[in-house]
């Protein structure tokens, strides 16, 4: 079954219980991921789709369910062993907040590798080259806050590829972005995974965004309504 | 930002405050117990004093001294008056400590003591003086008050059949003692006028009566036997030390004011402590978002509590050092100040003897601990705010706007 998928969902759950009514954010979904995919989740406020987001990033537990990546089950792990796959399976990328605003931009990106206790002139190095693959080459010592939007975006992108992860989550990348902007900020993840082959998963209310991706699936009340297969 | 920046300097100086307070108020106590230390440094070791009980009618005479001097280990029992009266030379006038005893064995009572100017008074002289230092050249006066061959009158007021009554005899200086250091309130040597015993008890008409022995040993070894054997003669008629005993009296009473100073201070930390709470608790509020960042990253538990506790750390250790400087600079003026302070109530009561400046001493275990004491208060304030960030769930705190 599933093993073959890079990531493979099997009937997740997650019921918040408010009061004592049960309110099933993600109600039995299952779905896979093959290596080097390129994917959209879009749907209505409310429909699951950060929550779905925020299991396959392994930062909330589901009800019932699994969630496989690579072939282990990622909630048998604890919660030290989810940090380590945190920092060196997956890459964040957030709508806002996503950097450090006191620290230099270098040493945002280097971050998930200081973490990971990698050497600092190798890190740096490698920080160095992902800014510079992101257009950024000449802003390394600035602070966030004096970068625009979209530069602040692109160092975030950065950060999410410092330890060559397998997949890195989109949550609304490119909800704080003007359209021209946004649709930079796509084309550069497109290119990303053209170049490396890394799985980039994006949770978007966009449909610009969305028809940019290979594969779209719709959520409603917690289930998949629809997967949408875009032609390239 | 910039209130963040703002409130870290407020927090640091919380702890800088406190343990600046700390620093300063050790080492004023130190200083203290370091003078009086020196203070009865001047006293020989076989020194014993044997002055009337506070609670007895029991006189010192002359016979009191020739029974304590035929004790076993005793060299020689000197009795000696002693009282207070004014000076008076060619116009000046100061206050002084009158002691009449026999000269020759004052080297025994004070090994130091050394005349610079003239001799010693003779056993029968009645009319030598000798000065201490600072009677002879006032620190806070250009001119000598008087020199050798000069005379000096030596007044004071008694009570005689209900009337006041005041007593001037005029003597000749026969001698000047060198500076003893000592114009302290214990033993103001340098603040003292001699004359012969017989001088003495005639000026103040002291019906034979003695203001105190002091007994020398044969040796140091020998002074609490001796002050031992006293005691069981008299028992509390008479109070009885040795220089020892006076020395750790004292300190004992220092030591116990000293406790008490210090966990004064300690409680000004104790306070900068509530206000490290309240830092980084706001501080993990406001950057709730970036902690939810960090563990989106892979930052563990651990890591978290690390950077908070850190952060509470570091206050810790530069309020301390802060403090530790600041504290040495505010003990110099508060010693200063609480010098200024005595010098105003100093009167007639303790002859103008007063302790004017005592320096504050600083001991690097002094400075140590309290920057210890610095950082384990600021670990304790900062322990519950670092395991809040701690256990923030990544899901809500990404969430917080």
């Amino acid at each position: 079954m599933g093993s073959q998928s890079l990531i493979c969902v099997e009937k997740l759950r997650k019921i918040y219980r408010i009061g004592s009514v049960d309110f099933p954010a993600l109600d039995d979904i299952s779905l896979e991921v093959e290596a080097g995919e390129f994917i959209s989740i879009v749907g209505p406020s409310g429909s699951g789709k950060s929550t779905l987001l925020n299991m396959l990033g392994a930062l909330d537990r589901p009800t019932s369910g699994h969630v496989f990546i690579e072939g282990s089950d990622l909630f048998r792990k604890n919660e030290n062993q989810l940090a380590d796959f945190r920092n060196r399976k997956l890459g964040f990328i957030f709508q806002a907040h996503n950097l450090l605003m006191r620290t230099s931009v270098l040493a945002n990106v280097a971050l998930p590798a200081v973490i990971a206790g990698e050497r600092r002139a190798k890190r740096i190095k490698r920080a160095r080259g992902l800014l510079e693959s992101v257009g950024l080459g000449d802003k390394m010592t600035r602070k966030p806050t004096e970068l625009s939007g979209g530069e602040q975006q692109r160092v975030a992108v950065a950060r999410a590829l410092m330890n060559e992860p397998l997949i890195v989550l989109g949550d609304e990348p490119t909800g704080n972005l003007d359209s021209k902007t946004g649709a930079e900020i796509v084309a550069l993840l497109r290119n990303i995974n053209r170049d490396r082959g890394t799985v980039f998963i994006l949770v978007t209310h966009n449909p610009e965004v969305a028809n940019e991706t290979q594969r779209v699936i719709h959520l409603r009340d917690g289930r998949v309504s629809l997967v949408e297969r875009i032609p390239s | 930002m910039r209130e963040r920046k703002l409130r870290a300097i407020l927090t640091i100086a919380m702890v800088m405050i406190g343990a600046g307070l700390m620093t300063a108020l050790n080492g004023l106590t130190t200083g203290m117990y370091q003078y009086i230390g020196s203070q009865f440094g001047t006293l020989g070791a076989n020194v014993i004093m044997v002055l009337p009980g506070q609670e007895s009618a029991t006189r010192i005479t002359e016979q009191t001294a020739s029974v304590i001097s035929r004790l076993d280990g005793v060299k020689v029992a000197i009795p000696y008056v002693q009282q207070g009266a004014t000076a008076e030379s060619a116009g000046a006038s100061e206050t002084v400590l009158v002691t009449g005893s026999d000269q020759r064995y004052l080297r025994d009572v004070f090994p130091s003591l050394q005349v610079i100017e003239g001799t010693l008074v003779a056993s029968h002289d009645s009319i030598g003086i000798v000065l201490g230092h600072s009677i002879a050249y006032p620190p806070d006066k250009s001119k000598p008050f008087a020199r050798v061959g000069m005379v000096v009158t030596i007044s004071f007021t008694t009570v005689k059949e209900k009337e006041p009554e005041t007593v001037k005899r005029s003597f000749i200086v026969r001698g000047i003692l060198a500076e003893m250091g000592t114009s302290g309130m214990f033993l103001p040597i340098d603040r003292m006028v001699f004359l012969s015993l017989p001088a003495a008890t005639s000026l103040f008409d002291t019906a034979g009566n003695y203001s105190g022995v002091n007994v020398i040993a044969t040796g140091p070894e020998k002074a609490e036997q001796v002050a031992s054997a006293i005691r069981r003669l008299y028992g509390r008629s008479f109070e009885v030390y040795t220089s020892k005993t006076i020395i750790s009296l004292i300190q004992n009473i220092l030591g116990a004011f000293s406790v008490f100073i210090g966990s004064i201070a300690s409680v000004s930390l104790v306070v900068a402590s509530v206000g490290i709470f309240a830092g980084l608790y706001t501080s993990v509020m406001e950057r709730t978002k970036e902690i939810g960042l960090l563990k989106a990253v892979g930052f563990k538990k651990r890591g978290i509590l690390g950077v908070f506790l850190g952060e509470a750390i570091l206050i810790g250790l530069i309020g301390g050092l802060l403090g530790d400087a600041v504290g040495v600079g505010l003990g110099y003026g508060m010693a200063i100040a609480a010098g200024n302070i005595r010098g105003q109530f100093a009167n007639e009561m303790t002859t103008g003897a007063t302790i004017a400046y005592v320096p504050p001493a600083f001991t690097l275990e002094n400075f140590l601990f309290i920057l210890g004491f610095s950082v384990a208060v600021s670990m304790l304030a900062g322990a519950y705010p670092a395991w809040r960030a701690s256990r923030l769930d990544p899901v809500v705190a990404l969430r917080k706007e």
